[in-house]
């Protein structure tokens, strides 16, 4: 129904988080971002365990069952110089032929346990929230304030689904049951992160009309309301959000020149969009969103970005090259066949897209302080669900990428905490306050709202420090 | 010293951030807005939960000890309904004996509570006990719980006592938007649609009417602008693409923006004039606003680098999306017209926009659809003869409200023979319309009827095996069954009406029938059930299977109406769209705590904690083929500190398991050998509510049969049905209207449409009250 150009006429910017902007607005001192990168339907440890870490655990690691805790040691278990590359998805890591090594920028985490986030074929906002579904806001929304840094977009959430639509609403929250939308049409996601940028001046001027009239309608509005204090404040947020969209197109336009060096083909020439097929092969879509991320976060765009694949709604479908079969029935089929490697590809493939990512930082210096950006940016690849398509969230493997400047040991180790139900045990919100550590918050201790079931707060030693 | 070590563990499990220092308001006012709105007083709360800590949590902790039963660790615990005596609160048996001299609490030789801590638990019961708020917070939206007020003081009726519900403003939902627009609310298979909007109402609140804190924030600003674009087709004559629009079409008067390069300004403002009261504002607009979108649209005509019909266009949008950020288009008004008495009386126009939106899900004149060979409404649009009434001001008489109630609340098609209902023109094409029930509801009554029982969601409900356990699984049949679920809910090889409709189909002839409607609700054994007849594919071939009838019914609007077994169902909650909307993803998933929390909130208006804010884990164990659901739940939920909540859901959810997660009648269920048994629906009812519901239930036909019995489910029904059409949560002060409304439910045999009309004609409805100063 609509066309292109129609988007482009409307939209200047994809999704923002200000919920947030008053709670915690303190901004990180260093350049820093995060990308949290979700293949729903589940990681499987199997996925991500090294050979040699897997000699060390022994008993059920060394067999071929992809899911192991009664291997995991009653403390952690902390191997550096692993060679991470050796995991069934992990090869994407290795160092190859214009391609530097990524493994000694890395490290995977095997045991953490998110309990409360209930598991099954998805957690909703749980994986990210470290709260019951739709209980709290997720990561994203929380940190994303602190890593503006005077960004135009607080997060830019991005993704792929089986679900027919553009925007989906499971994967991310503003606040409790503030759901927080993923664009998950890579067209629309074009359109929407760089629509005002492409449109030139009169785009723009187009935008600025629009905002100052309607600024103006809903400040006479406000200024003439009788209403009580409650009404009032609908009015108030409206002529606010406003405000802010008036001023943001002043900094695009500002920035313009600067991002446009890395924009990714448009939509109607890409032919990871015009070549993906219908139902959409996910992955061709996945790496389309990857490169609006990757442009994005190149030019100051924004710093805090969530990509999805498979978020409110897990049977997405693949190209030929993988399967014709779509996910949901190769889960149910697994032990068929070739289905168990066809998953594995698919998670092997998703790897794949987050070292393009990394080296692309990796080869770009950071501006304002040392190092590259991959080294001010946190990658973490990992599940909406956890270990499994039917999860029972007690254990979310996860592998983080980058991030050695701002104090994350990704330094080519693995580690195994002890399965979910040992003393030591640790959970995915210790993850997530080592990121709010690293991001420069010392008091970044309780995310989540495990309550009494949180064994521990504050960030993983293992991974920082 | 034991004491005090619990006592600081309590302090930090309750996550109380409030003051917990003394600090008694017994004087606050009588809280009409609800818990925690304006002039609730959260001070009490906060004392509660002092008093909790230091004189009831030593016995009433997680696991209570020394012969306590129940925990009394936070305020959720003292919310919920007593086991001993349902009709209570913890809260109040806990006040009565809290003021028992011969057997008080706490026991000798505690000390007892002061006399200013049982005023502020008094005062906090009054107040429909609102949580400790923390103050100098960040600001938090709080919800008010309208199932913790006492049902029987809210149908107590103190003559004079008048709603006492401030004027407001409310944004546009998601679905009234569409509507407004002429967007189908049925999703295709690509591209976009206006139902992609993102004005999604509140999750915190339970009926997409209420509009407590609505507004619209960068992000959903940003995700309307390509969205409302495409509403401004109709006005651009850009008819390939958008929708067709006979007003604009016939009516020469508009040639002039279309044709001229230089529109004059009287040509400018009557098309702009028409837009907003026809096409976006929904009212006439005033003379100020369209003296400024006129002189918007100026100023974008003179940008236009030359004369076509396609940058007129462009630029017509331009000023529709312009007209679609105003105030007025976003947030309909509840404000009145002159106080008189602190009160104010909604203006005809704001009455016409209630009664259209509440009946209709849409606005007065709202634009029809044209989707050939037909048009959703007349020229003049949705409902204009409400829009012409609150123009001439007739709505302010009774007699005339209650005419078009009559007409818009729903109806009979005459014409059931293929001749499709009009009501269906947006949504559905020609051959899909003819398959329908032949009685329909208005959008807004329909949608009262899918929010409250809540199967709106149900194709985003996932099924493991659907008719996993039921005869057909036996029959060997099991993957035709599963595949034409899948077919009902996604409607991939269309043959017969969807789930969904087949359930609102139900629902519709009940309410147009209109006798003694929630009775038969709960109790008919008459469903609208998917024809076989002339299926091709294996999606077609078990289109009935839900419903437990494998027999090929006639593809006819009468063949389709089937009487099923008594002893199988009785009304709507052992509907499979019901069932399966309110069930796990496995046959063996606690669906019995999904529904029966629905029944305890939805039927008894009773109140359970929501998992949130408890911080439990909520798992079951594993499957296994020696476990059914009934003992996964009871193995994970049996300890004292589960029970506190699910002994409120379980012995409600219990009933439902002779059927499945899909709504498929169970013909076997897992045996504790491992192998198989007979399915048991049977479950104890104890301290419910209503006394005369106690006692044993054979399954949920039995119990759906005790329900429509219940006077108390009865006022239930009432609350409910107030809280969507009113849009906002019930209070004390709405006691006169909720027990009209029962009186002419009562006096004319159950009917519905009396009821609603008793509502929509009440001075509730009619009136609100003027702010006071600083609220």
């Amino acid at each position: 129904m609509f066309s292109r150009r129609t988007v482009l006429k409307g939209m200047a910017a994809g999704l923002f988080a200000p919920y947030f902007r008053d709670v915690y607005a303190q901004t990180s001192a260093s350049p820093a971002r995060l990308v949290l990168v979700l293949e729903c339907n589940g990681v499987y440890p199997r996925a991500l365990l090294s050979s040699g870490t897997r000699a060390a655990l022994g008993g059920r690691a060394n067999t071929s069952d992809r899911i192991f805790w009664d291997a995991y040691k009653d403390t952690p278990l902390v191997r550096e110089g692993d060679n991470l590359a050796s995991a069934l998805c992990l090869g994407p890591l290795a160092a190859s032929s214009g391609n530097i090594d990524l493994v000694s920028r890395s490290a995977v985490l095997l045991g953490l346990s998110n309990l409360i986030a209930g598991g099954g074929h998805s957690s909703g906002t749980g994986g990210l929230s470290c709260a019951v579904n739709g209980a709290g806001a997720t990561f994203d929304a929380v940190i994303a304030p602190r890593l503006r840094r005077g960004a135009p977009f607080d997060v830019l959430r991005l993704g792929t689904s089986s679900a027919r639509v553009s925007i989906v609403y499971e994967t991310c929250a503003l606040g409790p049951r503030k759901p927080a939308g993923i664009i998950v049409n890579p067209s629309l996601a074009f359109d929407s992160t760089f629509g005002s940028l492409l449109g030139g001046s009169t785009n723009g001027r187009d935008r600025k009309m629009l905002f100052d009239f309607a600024l103006a309608d809903s400040r006479k509005a406000l200024a003439e309301f009788r209403g009580n204090s409650n009404e009032r404040l609908k009015l108030e947020r409206y002529v606010s959000a406003l405000e802010s969209l008036r001023t943001r197109e002043d900094q695009l336009a500002g920035m313009a020149d600067r991002v446009r060096p890395y924009l990714p083909l448009a939509p109607k020439d890409n032919p990871l969009i015009t070549g993906a097929g219908s139902p959409p092969d996910s992955l061709k879509w996945f790496e389309a969103q990857f490169q609006i991320a990757t442009a994005s976060l190149l030019g100051g765009l924004t710093n805090t970005v969530v990509l999805a694949t498979g978020t409110s709604g897990f049977d997405v479908s693949y190209g030929p090259d993988v399967t014709d079969i779509p996910r949901h029935s190769l889960q149910h089929g697994l032990d068929a066949g070739q289905n168990w490697d066809r998953v594995a590809e698919v998670t092997r493939r998703h790897v794949q897209l987050v070292a393009n990512l990394a080296r692309t930082l990796a080869a770009t210096p950071e501006v304002g302080a040392s190092g590259s950006m991959l080294d001010h940016t946190a990658i973490v690849f990992m599940s909406d669900n956890g270990e499994q398509h039917h999860s029972t969230s007690r254990e979310w493997p996860k592998l983080v990428v980058g991030g050695n400047a701002l104090g994350l040991k990704t330094d080519g180790r693995t580690v195994v905490y002890p399965k979910y139900d040992a003393a030591r045990n640790r959970q995915v919100s210790n993850l997530f306050n080592t990121l709010g550590h690293a991001f420069g918050d010392a008091d970044f201790n309780t995310f989540g709202q495990e309550g009494s079931t949180r064994i521990a707060p504050g960030p993983l030693s293992e991974l920082y420090g | 010293m034991n004491r005090v070590l619990l006592l600081a563990g309590l302090l930090g499990l309750v996550a109380c951030t409030g003051s917990s220092a003394p600090n008694i308001d017994t004087g606050g006012p009588n809280n009409p807005g609800g818990p925690g709105g304006p002039g609730g007083s959260l001070g009490a709360a906060c004392v509660v939960q002092s008093v909790l800590a230091e004189r009831c949590a030593s016995c009433h902790g997680a696991l209570p000890t020394q012969g306590a039963t129940m925990p009394l660790r936070t305020l959720h615990d003292m919310r919920v309904s007593s086991a001993m005596d349902g009709r209570l609160s913890n809260a109040q048996r806990a006040l009565i004996r809290m003021r028992d001299d011969a057997s008080p609490m706490p026991p000798a030789p505690h000390a007892r509570a002061s006399a200013a801590e049982l005023a502020a638990l008094e005062t906090w019961i009054g107040e429909g006990m609102p949580l400790c708020d923390s103050p100098g917070g960040p600001p938090v939206t709080v919800v008010p719980e309208p199932n913790l007020l006492d049902q029987s003081a809210l149908f107590r009726c103190t003559e004079g006592v008048r709603s006492d519900a401030p004027t407001r403003i409310r944004r546009m939902n998601r679905r009234e938007f569409t509507r407004n627009v002429g967007g189908s609310v049925e999703r295709s298979w690509t591209g976009f649609s206006f139902y992609d909007n993102p004005l999604d109402p509140s999750a915190i609140e339970q009926y997409s009417s209420w509009a407590t804190d609505e507004t619209l924030d960068e992000a959903t600003v940003e995700l309307f602008l390509p969205v409302v674009g495409e509403a401004a087709a109709p006005w651009t004559m850009n008819y390939p693409d958008g929708n067709r629009m006979e007003r604009v079409y016939t009516d020469r008067r508009f040639s002039c923006m279309f044709d001229d390069a230089s529109p004059s300004d009287t040509c400018k403002r009557f098309h702009l004039g028409q837009m907003l009261e026809f096409g976006v504002f929904f009212r006439p607009p005033t003379e100020d606003e369209l003296t400024r979108l006129t002189a918007f649209a100026t100023e974008v005509l003179a940008q236009e680098p030359s004369y076509s019909p396609r940058i007129r266009a462009d630029s017509i949008t331009r000023i529709s999306n312009a007209a679609w950020m105003m105030t007025g288009a976003m947030f309909r008004r509840e404000m009145g017209g002159e106080p008189a008495d602190g009160r104010v009386a909604l203006t005809s126009l704001e009455l016409g926009s209630q009664l259209a939106y509440a009946l209709a899900g849409r606005a007065p004149s709202a634009t029809p659809s044209f989707v050939w060979p037909y048009f959703s409404a007349p020229l003049e649009g949705h409902l204009a003869d409400v829009a012409a009434a609150a123009k001439e001001g007739s709505l302010t008489q009774d007699a005339t409200t209650a005419a078009l109630i009559e007409k818009y609340l729903g109806g009979v098609d005459a014409n059931q023979n293929g001749t499709p209902r009009f009501d269906l023109v947006q949504d559905y094409n020609e051959e899909q319309r003819s398959k329908r029930g032949q009685y329909w509801l208005g959008d807004g009554v329909a949608g009262f009827f899918r929010e409250w029982l809540g199967y709106g969601h149900v194709s985003a409900v996932f099924k493991e095996s659907p008719a996993a356990t039921s005869r057909f699984e036996l029959e060997g049949l099991g993957y035709i069954s599963a595949v034409s679920y899948d077919n009902l809910l996604t409607n991939f090889h269309p043959l017969e009406p969807t789930f969904i409709q087949q359930f609102d189909d139900l629902i519709a002839r009940v309410v147009v029938e209109d006798q003694n409607v929630l009775e038969n609700l709960l109790t008919t054994r008459t469903f609208y059930v998917p024809s076989m007849q002339h299926a091709v594919y294996d999606s077609h071939k078990g289109l009935s299977h839900p419903y437990n009838v494998s027999e090929i019914l006639p593809a006819t609007v009468a063949g389709r109406w089937k009487t099923l077994p008594a002893t199988e169902r009785a009304g709507v909650l052992t509907h499979p769209v019901w069932l399966a909307a309110h069930g796990g993803n496995f046959e063996d998933d606690p669906s019995i705590v999904h529904r029966g929390k629905w029944v305890r909130e939805n039927l008894l208006c009773g109140f359970v904690p929501p998992l949130s804010t408890v911080q439990v884990a909520a798992q079951v164990g594993a499957h296994a083929a020696d476990k059914n659901a009934r003992r996964r739940l009871q193995e994970a939920t049996a300890g004292a500190q589960c029970q506190g909540c699910h002994r409120l859901m379980e012995p409600l959810g219990l009933p439902f398991e002779i059927y499945n997660h899909a709504g498929f009648l169970r013909a076997r269920d897992h045996s504790t050998s491992g192998g198989w048994t007979t399915p048991d629906g049977r479950s104890t009812l104890t301290s419910m509510p209503d006394p005369a519901l106690d006692g044993e239930v054979r399954d949920a036909v039995e119990l759906s049969e005790r329900l429509a019995t219940s006077r108390h489910v009865k006022r239930c029904f009432m609350r409910q049905v107030f809280r969507y059409f009113m849009g906002r949560p019930e209070n004390p002060s709405d006691a006169c209207t909720l027990t009209r409304m029962e009186q002419a439910y009562d006096q004319n045999n159950g009917s519905f449409s009396k009821m609603l009309t008793t509502l929509m004609t009440s001075d509730t409805w009619k009136t609100r009250r003027v702010p006071q100063a600083g609220e």
